[in-house]
């Protein structure tokens, strides 16, 4: 693609990229930042995308640019905070840390069950079945980070609701 | 818990209440906000619902955003270094190859040519004929996979 059909592209889709990147991030210059990157990113690989697919495909970008952004914010902001970070989560909590009790592991799967999805399966193979991150992303067919965030949620949401039975800390 | 459930349906993907509240400008707390955003970075059928929204998409003030054509030549620019990067680290003796194959020599800029130890390339091709044409092999599969060969047509 030329320079100029480019720009045009640009033209074309700026209000709406920006929209995707606004709507994710919630703060409008870090959006403005996401649609330059997005579009930079976009030209590298526009040949490969046809052009009535160029809406989902530009907010796909956007939306994988606000991913990355998103999580290394939350990630500084809890780190600060003394919490635990996502790229924390490889070191395995498994049944018997969340749980100290004697029918802790039935009481997890039962937990874990009730979470739903998009947590059941990735948390099902992380704490029981003791897969790896790489393992589960290739399973689930889900990217490692997403498989990350989700074993990172699903462990709270259990810490709690374990928390609220009476269990653990 | 609940947000969650209000969030992913029972095959994981996001609810229309989780579409409605972003496209909406709804506020969503920041880790629902990060699973929505990974989940739209790789789900073909939520992102389709998601874009859908969208359409019609209301006027926005973007004056502060650089000019499309200042991008567009941004874009073409980094595309160039990181093409030259990438051969700097596949093995010089491919890069030359493909340029001259591609026939887009001249068209490279010289300030963004990386810094290429000449005599470690040269070592290198000399090392053995098998090594080298396997280099230029990898190199290019690389190369391909990168998708670049536009940086030569723009
Ligand atoms: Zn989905």
């Amino acid at each position: 693609m030329k320079n100029s059909e480019f720009s045009a592209l640009i033209e074309r889709y700026q209000s709406f990229v920006f929209a995707v990147c606004f709507q994710l991030v919630g703060d409008k210059e870090e959006a403005l930042d996401l649609t330059q990157e997005t579009f930079l990113s976009a030209y590298r690989h526009i040949d490969t995308c046809r052009a009535e697919n160029y809406r989902p495909w530009l907010a796909r970008i956007a939306a994988n640019k606000a991913k990355d952004f998103l999580r290394s914010a939350y990630q500084r902001r809890v780190t600060a905070s003394g919490g635990e970070a996502l790229e924390e989560l490889p070191a395995r909590g498994g049944p018997e840390e969340l749980c100290d009790c004697a029918d802790g592991v039935r009481r997890i799967r039962e937990k874990i069950d009730q979470l739903g999805e998009p947590y059941t399966m990735a948390a099902r193979m992380y704490f029981l079945e003791e897969k790896s991150i790489e393992e589960i992303s290739t399973r689930l067919s889900r990217p490692k980070k997403t498989i990350q965030t989700q074993i990172y949620r699903a462990k709270q949401m259990l810490r709690q609701s374990l928390k609220e039975d009476g269990y653990g800390t | 818990m609940a947000l969650n459930h209000l969030y992913f349906d029972s095959g994981g993907h996001l609810t229309a209440k989780a579409l409605g509240d972003l496209a909406s400008g709804a506020p969503i707390e920041e880790l629902a906000r990060l699973e929505i955003a990974e989940h739209l970075s790789y789900c073909d059928k939520c992102i389709k619902a998601y874009t859908d929204l969208l359409c019609p998409q209301p006027p926005v003030d973007l004056t502060q955003l650089p000019p499309a054509q200042v991008t567009a030549r941004r874009a073409a620019r980094e595309g160039r270094v990181l093409f030259l990067q990438r051969c700097a680290r596949v093995g010089f003796a491919a890069c030359l190859t493909l340029m001259v194959w591609l026939g887009g020599l001249s068209q490279i800029d010289p300030e963004t040519l990386p810094k290429v130890d000449m005599h470690a390339a040269g070592e290198k091709i000399s090392d053995s004929l098998a090594d080298f044409s396997q280099q230029i092999s990898d190199g290019l599969d690389q190369l391909f996979d990168f998708s670049f060969e536009r940086s030569f047509k723009s």
